[in-house]
């Protein structure tokens, strides 16, 4: 095309994007809401339906954007720095810490008392995520806890008890790939997902290695308590080859499918799995088990990371509205719909619905009790910006493959964790 | 004055320019006409210069500002001076990164060198089908990178990829082969995906270069009695090595700071093994949340390019000084 | 090895290599969610379906993703060629005083590839009040798209003999007319690999367009993909039939064009 023609053809290209680019806004109130899309559509389905009957109810028009585990921090670091946070947004475990601690977000402690008198007290385990200097900066949604999948057929084959403890997971291994059952029964990804960093976290505080103290200020990490929890779970990779090193480069759905591909006897995951056999129909649905992420001697102090809560950021020019949307989708029939929607991936923090009859059987009762034995990022203290970091920057799933992929000593990989938890601490001050 | 040698750097950035004859009209619309001409040239790279300036200079500045500051994200960001290179410079996993960037470039390039070339000599003699293959072969340029990507981790599997299961099946192999979980196959993997899709610009770009070379060069070679081999050697090689380098500079600039295929087959795992510049750039920047390490970190590919740059067109032009 | 053999071997061992992973995607693409999962038929599906497909255009944005990649390709490759072009006739025919500087400095700009600025050039568009646009990307492709198109038609203008130009100004036409009648018509196939190059440049970018963009009716193609792994399940059979569709409008364009592709890089990278 030679000079005019394509001139004009672009000018009205330009112009045409422009009209696309440029959509005219209505009258009435228009929110946006971020949420988390989630492992089970189902449940996806339910939330956007409440919502927007919710929306309808308070007279708003509101824009649902999605993001995934992985891409959350990349949409909101961009937001956050365009001050274009949504009206609400749902926000993981270390959302609000960081938010709140930015000042970007509103104080929800009425909303948190309107929601109680509906739903009942609070569990206290799910304060440190959104509870700073005694105000409530975001609702607390649910929780997705992280439990141990096994396969309990071959468990039994190999005469063994479910595993209560990591080593019990190491001897039971062990003996699956001696009997020819399996090569690498042992599906612990310590990768840059959550469940790498979950289970890392649940293991260093079950060993008494927690790097903080009750008011969330650094003390140091406990060396010898590190190393012990260090020394359980690389011999599954280095020395028993219990473990396949492809299992670190996992993304979140690696050990999902290793699981129903029946490759993999123990992996932590949240009840996903559950649901994606249940869907499929799957064969190994009835020899799937589930049970508490292992103790340590310093007993169970289990991880919450995939808590998922309501913030009403202050950037939202509706602000009034966006609490209304909030109060509505926490009210006891929606959040009661989609709860029991959930296939039991939304686990509730509130004392009426935890107690509610849908957990009342043997898998979800191991599934609440993970909830309530839950501790929250930055235990023993509070969900701090720093504590975020920590996870955030794969501190602790690093040390993990320090020493399996560059066979680094453990008491070297403890040392250079340490030392950059001390940086964070010292560049992000507990106040 | 001399055209500029074919493919050289001069050609590159500039060719001198050949002065026209005058014209028979008067010395005033000479004059004009100049003026006009320069106008012209101007307004015409007017649009160049402007997304240059704002949209490449400006932010480029910006990051060299921002490296120099400990910017986190939501907060403002304050001067610290060299600290976060330091900090770089003493980190042991960024040492890691800085020596895989290199070792993946270099894999990378080597082999889309060596591939393109045999590509090309392969393809050179005017065949039937040629057309067809050629086009065929361009393929994995085409394809968007996210799917080779997706689709080299899809095949690399432990347990249920094209590769392992083929192999498996074939009897080479009794267990799956740890690709991506490997530290070394991991960067072969992902040196295998990049060379995939990359080879094709190479192939290309030589085979076309190879084209303009006259044929009685040839000729008056196979009358001597020279073999294909020598040929190529002799005459296909040093006649294309202006575009070979300038393919090879661009790739290799395109692929020190290449993103895609690392975050999405391996997000530079396992540990850092495969973590390259871009990719821990983006980590830094978007999981830690640290802007100003992260721009400090992509500095770093910096000298490497530059001397890349410097030492092409000095390789080019040994006698002459650089431009 | 007789130079017929070695064409043989490479030419072989070359589609070999090009047509595993392409008949990997198709192959996946038309297995169940359960035979892929349960490592059932693997070499052909077997049963053979369309459901991953219809699900893309069903249960997904797909057909969302495929507009906004065609749009911020389309306007992203005509915005590049306007530009480039202009510049590159200005560099080779026209003289003005720092015009080699300038040529010098297109060529730098390959310094700064998008790993390394899409921080930078994120927080130059928010200072600018326009992130989370389709034309947020059209704006920022060109960053990478003019230097290439620029040199390549620089090379091209070139090759198109002077004489024919000066011939036409001394008849009276104007630059801008010598320009549009003359040079750009010869110029058609190099203009056309440009073309394609930014095109396929652009269909294929990821990196800005996960950062600038945060409305799920914005995502590009390539964001929208990455989304099929990332959750707790993938989804490889979707992702296989998303990949192919996403593939086929660039595949079918090489397909015609190709060929310009090629006459295009050899007189615009080669010829003096």
């Amino acid at each position: 095309m030679s000079g005019a023609p394509r001139r004009i053809f672009t000018i009205v290209l330009i112009l045409v994007l422009a009209g696309a680019l440029a959509p005219a806004r209505a009258a009435d109130v228009k929110l946006t809401l971020w949420r988390l899309k989630t492992y089970i559509p189902p449940a996806d389905k339910i939330l956007d339906t409440t919502i927007q009957d919710c929306s309808k109810k308070i007279g708003a028009e509101v824009q649902i954007q999605t993001y995934t585990f992985d891409d959350m921090w990349t949409k909101y670091t961009a937001a956050i720095e365009s001050k274009t946070l949504p009206d609400v947004a749902e926000l993981d475990a270390v959302g609000p810490a960081r938010l709140a601690n930015l000042g970007r977000l509103s104080d929800v402690s009425d909303l948190v008392g309107t929601v109680v008198k509906e739903l009942g007290e609070l569990a206290p385990n799910a304060e440190g995520a959104v509870k700073f200097g005694g105000k409530f900066y975001a609702v607390p949604h649910y929780a997705i806890p992280l439990i141990l999948f096994y396969r309990k057929d071959l468990v039994e084959k190999v005469g063994a008890q479910p595993p209560d403890t990591w080593e019990a997971i190491n001897d039971i291994s062990i003996k699956i790939k001696k009997a020819g059952l399996q090569d690498f029964p042992q599906g612990f990804p310590w990768n840059r997902t959550g469940d790498g960093y979950d289970p890392a976290m649940s293991l260093l505080w079950s060993y008494g290695a927690a790097w903080v103290d009750k008011s969330g200020k650094y003390v140091g990490m406990p060396k010898d308590k590190a190393l012990q929890a260090l020394k359980v779970v690389t011999p599954a990779y280095l020395a028993d080859k219990t473990a396949a090193l492809d299992y670190l480069s996992w993304s979140g759905s690696g050990n999902n499918e290793a699981f129903m591909a029946g490759k993999i006897t123990f992996t932590p995951n949240g009840p996903s799995i559950l649901f994606q056999e249940d869907s499929t129909k799957h064969p190994l649905r009835k020899d799937t088990a589930i049970k508490l992420m292992p103790r340590g001697p310093a007993g169970r102090n289990l991880a919450l990371t995939f808590v998922m809560n309501w913030g009403v950021p202050v950037d939202g020019k509706q602000q009034k509205e966006a609490r209304a949307l909030v109060s509505c989708i926490m009210s006891k029939d929606k959040f009661t719909a989609y709860m029991t929607g959930s296939f039991q991936q939304a686990v509730p923090f509130f004392k009426n619905l935890i107690n509610d009859d849908y957990w009342n059987n043997p898998d979800g009762k191991i599934i609440a009790e993970t909830v309530k034995l839950g501790r929250p990022v930055g235990w023993p203290g509070p969900t701090t910006p720093a504590a975020a970091e920590v996870i955030s920057s794969n501190v602790l799933t690093d040390m993990m493959t320090r020493v399996i992929v560059d066979k680094v000593t453990p008491e070297k990989a403890i040392e250079e964790a340490d030392k950059r938890i001390k940086e964070i601490y010292e560049r992000l001050p507990v106040k | 004055m001399q055209r500029p040698a074919r493919g050289s750097a001069d050609e590159l950035i500039l060719a001198p320019p050949v002065a026209a004859a005058p014209r028979a009209r008067g010395l005033a619309w000479h004059r004009v006409n100049r003026v006009q001409e320069r106008l012209l040239g101007y307004a015409l790279i007017a649009p160049v210069a402007l997304l240059i300036v704002v949209l490449i200079a400006y932010p480029f500045l910006n990051a060299i500002w921002l490296s120099l500051t400990e910017k986190i994200v939501g907060y403002p960001a304050h001067f610290v001076g060299f600290k976060n290179y330091a900090a770089l410079w003493e980190s042991a996993r960024f040492r890691i990164v800085a020596w895989n960037s290199v070792v993946y470039t270099v894999g990378s390039i080597g082999a889309k060198v060596v591939i393109g070339l045999a590509m090309a000599a392969a393809l050179q003699k005017a065949v039937r089908g040629n057309q067809l293959l050629r086009g065929f072969l361009l393929l994995p340029w085409v394809i968007p990178t996210v799917v080779i990507a997706l689709t080299w981790r899809w095949l690399l599997d432990l347990y249920r990829g094209l590769v392992n299961v083929g192999l498996h099946d074939l009897g080479v192999i009794s267990a799956g082969i740890h690709w991506l979980g490997n530290p070394d196959l991991a960067m072969l993997s992902v040196i295998m995906a990049n060379v995939w899709r990359g080879f094709p610009f190479f192939g290309v770009s030589f085979l076309a270069a190879m084209q303009t070379v006259p044929q009685d060069l040839y000729d008056a070679a196979s009358v001597d009695g020279a073999s294909a081999w020598q040929q190529f050697w002799r005459i296909s090689l040093p006649s294309i090595k202006g575009v070979v380098a300038i393919v090879t500079l661009l790739s290799t600039i395109w692929t020190l700071n290449d993103f895609n295929i690392v975050y999405i087959m391996t997000r530079g795992g396992p540990g850092a093994a495969t973590h390259i510049f871009a990719t821990y750039s983006y980590e830094l920047g978007i999981q830690s949340q640290r802007w100003g390490m992260a721009m400090a970190a992509s500095m770093y590919s910096l000298p490497v390019i530059a001397f890349l740059i410097v030492f092409v067109v000095r390789y080019l032009h040994p006698e002459e000084p650089s431009s | 090895m007789s130079s017929r053999a070695f064409r043989w071997l490479v030419v072989g061992g070359l589609l070999v290599l090009v047509a595993v992973p392409l008949y990997w995607i198709l192959n996946t693409s038309f297995k169940t969610g359960r035979q892929i999962l349960m490592s059932e038929a693997i070499y052909v599906p077997r049963p053979f379906t369309i459901e991953n497909y219809l699900y893309l255009f069903e249960e997904t944005r797909f057909a969302t993703w495929l507009r906004n990649s065609t749009v911020v390709a389309v306007a992203s490759t005509l915005i590049s060629l306007a530009i480039g072009s202009a510049g590159a006739y200005a560099l080779t025919r026209l003289r003005f005083p720092g015009r080699r500087t300038f040529g010098a400095l297109v060529l730098i700009t390959y310094l700064v590839p998008p790993g390394l600025m899409f921080i930078p050039l994120y927080r130059t568009f928010i200072q600018i009040g326009y992130s989370n646009s389709l034309g947020t990307l059209i704006l920022a492709y060109p960053t990478f798209l003019v230097p290439f198109v620029t040199w390549l038609l620089m090379g091209f203008f070139r090759s198109i003999p002077r004489e024919l130009e000066e011939a036409a100004l001394v008849d009276g036409a104007t630059r801008l007319q010598t320009l549009r009648r003359i040079v750009l018509p010869l110029a058609a196939p190099g203009l056309l690999a440009a073309g394609l190059f930014c095109f396929t440049l652009s269909w294929n970018e990821f990196l800005y367009a996960l950062i600038f963009i945060a409305d799920d009716s914005l995502r590009t193609l390539p964001v929208g993909l990455s989304e099929f792994v990332v959750s707790d399940f993938a989804f490889w059979g979707q992702l296989m039939a998303a990949a192919a569709l996403a593939s086929a409008p660039v595949v079918i364009v090489y397909i015609y064009l190709h060929k310009y592709m090629v006459s295009g890089l050899t007189a615009g990278a080669v010829k003096g």
